[in-house]
């Protein structure tokens, strides 16, 4: 019966722990790490962050989404490599866009711009603010299209 | 009067022979059912002690052949097997008596005596030594016509006694023999002591001729002075 | 209490924790991912509201003044650097329905484009929440009662069939008595246990009522053998003691001898009676006046033993009518009553009392005996009586069992009080 019992409440807490943490908001900048800060004021020198939000999953790994003051979304890893730039209806800075992905995009629609620009295990995805989605693979070769 | 003993143990078969030669019967002996067969066939005899377990068949075989042939014999079974079925078999089958092993020689003595004496005379079944007679059937005793006042355990010590002239008996076997096991041996001693006692002071006090003999160390004696 | 109630009560007891604390568990993780629900909602909008005033801040200047569910404050800069995000319970009065409301609210801070701090509070409406987790809590009580009764009657039902071929066993133990045949064990079961229990059951009844059959047969044999020795050795002795010359020295050796041999005899008798009663050997009865009997039989070794000078009293309170072997009962009784004259004091007293059903032989005596060893064979309480072969209340015992006598001992107010109880016809 003590055995059980004991089972029972690891199971608990770990259930507990598992549930416990809400995102966090913040609007204090220190709490990300270093190479976000910098790729924020290297692109978006001008900007201000409005708020962080920082989600922690299942094993403690950190993700930091990053709102600005002019509305533009960058999210961070834990290491603070971004991984996705929203920059809603606005040209995202060139910076985060591999020559590849800018090369493709210049060449095939030539007076769009790209608003989201995301970075994955898989590749990039981009979206234009034609409605169009781009898939490129890690080294910025063009997989698909789609809308 | 000549017996016969079916007795299939020799030793147990001597020593009854013995016993009853010393008091002056014929005996013959059978050690197994066969020659058992055979001698009934052959002789007649007055008294027969049949053992039930014998080599070659059932004494009770040998009981069932002498109501065949209407022989008048008077047998006594004597068995190791104290058992009330062989027992009331027997005595349907025409025995007599029945007597279980071990037995004490008197106890044979007084049976044998009593059954022979039935047959003998008619029905008359009193023992006469000197001017003593002993009237089993009627429980009473005389000395020289007189009757003698005796209780129940008094008579029951003469009837052994008288059916048992000039055998030495022992004490235990007395006391056994007139009133069964329920008697300890160590109690026995008085108990014959008293008993026997009174029994002689009337005996004397009658004038009997036979006489009770104590002999020392071992139990009594019923004497008949010639 | 018996295996299936045992089986039973511990199986419940461990399912009402264990479902107990399951149920708990499982109530809490549902209630805190509901409450959890209305958080990140609130998170959502937290996301959208924000979201819209960095694209519009012109929103800046209204407010939610329909549904109440969001407010804007402008924040000093102070209260701005150690802004903490809070999430908590409240209440909010609703004009249209003029109460008060369950709400849950979130503050939260974020640096609009004018540069300057806002804290946002957002509240949303927990009524039906709440009314989820009363009926969640229902359920799962509900559940957990209804779940509980069903398992405890379903595995009270389920252990009775396990248990079938174990019950069979038992009343089949109960059937086998010694000394009786082995009735037949009809007792199917596909359980490997149960089925070797069966074996191992029947084999062993047989062997323990083969080996009971061996010694009753031994003890028999043994004694009828014994008994044409006997009768030999004691022949013999009676015409030694007969023969010339012999002196009184000779004599008592002799006597000495026969006497000895006389108590062989006799305890081969009893042991002979013993294994004829147990082999049940005695088998017609008849309804018998025990009370008479007993009576005569008292008068008879009263007189025998007329040296103890025992003081026998009789109450005759009713004829005791019983059926059984006539020959037994005058053993019984013999044997009870000798016992109660030879191991009582010279000049001791015995009282036989008589009811309807019931007999009891008293005599005196004050330290009490052995009554687990009294009726044993061969035990002597009083080891000075050589001449007692030990068997005589094993004898008694033997006799009742065979007519389920009850035989009882008792030592009160000076007397040893043996009583005969016989069942009722």
């Amino acid at each position: 019966m003590k055995k059980i019992l004991a089972v029972l409440a690891v199971a608990v807490a770990s259930v507990q722990m598992a549930f416990a943490d809400h995102d966090v908001v913040t609007r204090d900048e220190s709490r990300l790490p270093v190479a976000a800060r910098e790729t924020i004021k290297k692109n978006f020198p001008d900007a201000k962050i409005s708020y962080i939000k920082i989600e922690k999953d299942f094993f403690q790994s950190a993700n930091y989404e990053t709102t600005l003051t002019n509305g533009m979304e960058i999210d961070f890893n834990s290491k603070g490599d971004w991984i996705e730039v929203d920059c809603k209806r606005q040209a995202v800075p060139a910076g985060f866009i591999p020559a590849t992905v800018k090369e493709y995009v210049e060449t095939n629609f030539p007076t769009v711009l790209i608003v989201k620009i995301e970075r994955g295990r898989k590749g990039y995805s981009i979206e234009m603010n034609n409605g169009l989605d781009a898939d490129f693979d890690t080294a910025g070769m063009f997989l698909r299209l789609d809308d | 009067m000549k017996i016969l003993v079916v007795e299939d143990e020799l030793s147990l078969q001597k020593m009854v022979k013995d016993s009853l030669e010393r008091e002056h019967f014929v005996v013959e002996c059978a050690s197994d059912f066969p020659s058992a067969m055979l001698k009934i066939n052959d002789y007649d005899y007055d008294c027969i002690l049949l053992d039930i377990m014998l080599p070659g068949g059932s004494g009770l075989s040998i009981l069932e052949e002498l109501k065949r042939m209407r022989k008048r014999e008077s047998v006594i079974i004597i068995s190791a097997k104290d058992s009330l079925e062989d027992k009331v078999l027997g005595l349907d089958l025409g025995a007599d008596d029945y007597l279980a092993k071990p037995f004490h020689l008197a106890e044979l003595n007084a049976r044998v005596k009593s059954l022979l004496r039935r047959k003998q005379a008619g029905g008359d079944t009193s023992i006469v030594l000197g001017n003593l007679a002993v009237y089993p059937d009627l429980r009473t005793a005389s000395i020289g016509g007189k009757e003698l006042q005796l209780n129940r355990k008094e008579f029951d010590l003469l009837y052994y006694f008288a059916s048992n002239p000039n055998r030495l008996m022992n004490k235990t076997s007395l006391a056994e023999s007139v009133w069964g096991d329920n008697i300890d041996q160590a109690d026995s001693l008085d108990f014959i002591y008293s008993q026997v006692k009174n029994l002689r002071k009337k005996m004397k006090q009658a004038g009997a001729t036979p006489e009770i003999k104590a002999v020392y160390g071992f139990g009594y004696k019923l004497v008949l002075e010639d | 209490m018996r295996l299936i109630h045992y089986a039973n009560r511990n199986l419940s007891v461990l399912l009402l924790v264990l479902m107990g604390v399951w149920g708990t568990l499982f109530y809490f993780t549902i209630i805190d991912e509901v409450m959890d629900e209305t958080d990140d909602t609130l998170e959502n909008y937290r996301e959208i509201v924000v979201g819209k005033i960095l694209d519009d801040p012109d929103i800046l200047m209204t407010e939610d003044r329909i549904l109440h569910s969001y407010a804007l404050r402008p924040l000093s800069l102070d209260e701005a650097l150690d802004y903490k995000v809070r999430f908590y319970d409240s209440e909010v009065y609703i004009e249209t329905e003029d109460e008060y409301e369950p709400v849950r609210v979130m503050r939260s801070c974020f640096l609009a484009p004018d540069d300057r701090f806002y804290e946002l509070t957002l509240r949303i409406s927990t009524v039906e929440r709440d009314d989820m987790v009363r009926a969640i809590f229902w359920y799962l009580l509900v559940l957990y009662v209804v779940l509980l009764l069903c398992v405890t009657v379903g595995t009270r039902m389920v252990l009775k069939k396990v248990f079938v071929p174990l019950q069979r066993l038992l009343a089949w133990f109960d059937r086998v008595t010694p000394g009786k045949p082995v009735p037949p064990l009809d007792n199917e079961t596909k359980v490997s246990e149960f089925a070797k229990l069966n074996k191992a059951a029947a084999a062993m009844s047989f062997r323990s009522q083969k080996a009971y059959e061996e010694q009753k047969r031994f003890i028999e044999n043994a004694s009828h053998e014994l008994q044409t020795p006997l009768a030999i050795a004691r022949g013999k002795l009676e015409l030694l003691a007969e023969s010339e010359g012999l002196t009184e020295r000779h004599l008592q050796d002799i006597d000495e001898l026969y006497r000895t041999l006389g108590r062989a005899v006799k305890l081969n008798k009893s042991l002979l009676l013993l294994s004829r009663i147990d082999n049940g050997q005695y088998p017609d009865s008849k309804p018998l006046d025990l009370g008479s009997i007993a009576k005569e039989t008292l008068a008879d070794l009263l007189d025998i033993y007329e040296s103890r000078r025992i003081q026998a009293s009789i109450e005759d309170h009713a004829p005791c009518q019983v059926e059984m072997n006539e020959s037994l009962a005058h053993v019984l009784l013999t044997n009870l009553l000798k016992n109660a004259i030879v191991h009582n004091e010279v000049g001791g007293r015995l009282r036989l009392v008589l009811g309807k059903a019931s007999i009891e032989v008293a005599n005196s005596g004050e330290t009490p005996l052995d009554a687990e060893k009294i009726f044993r064979r061969f035990y002597r309480a009083d080891l000075s009586k050589k001449e007692s072969t030990g068997l005589g209340l094993a004898i008694v015992k033997s006799i009742c069992d065979l007519y389920g006598i009850r035989l009882s001992y008792a030592c009160k107010e000076g007397m040893h009080r043996f009583s005969l109880k016989f069942a009722k016809p």
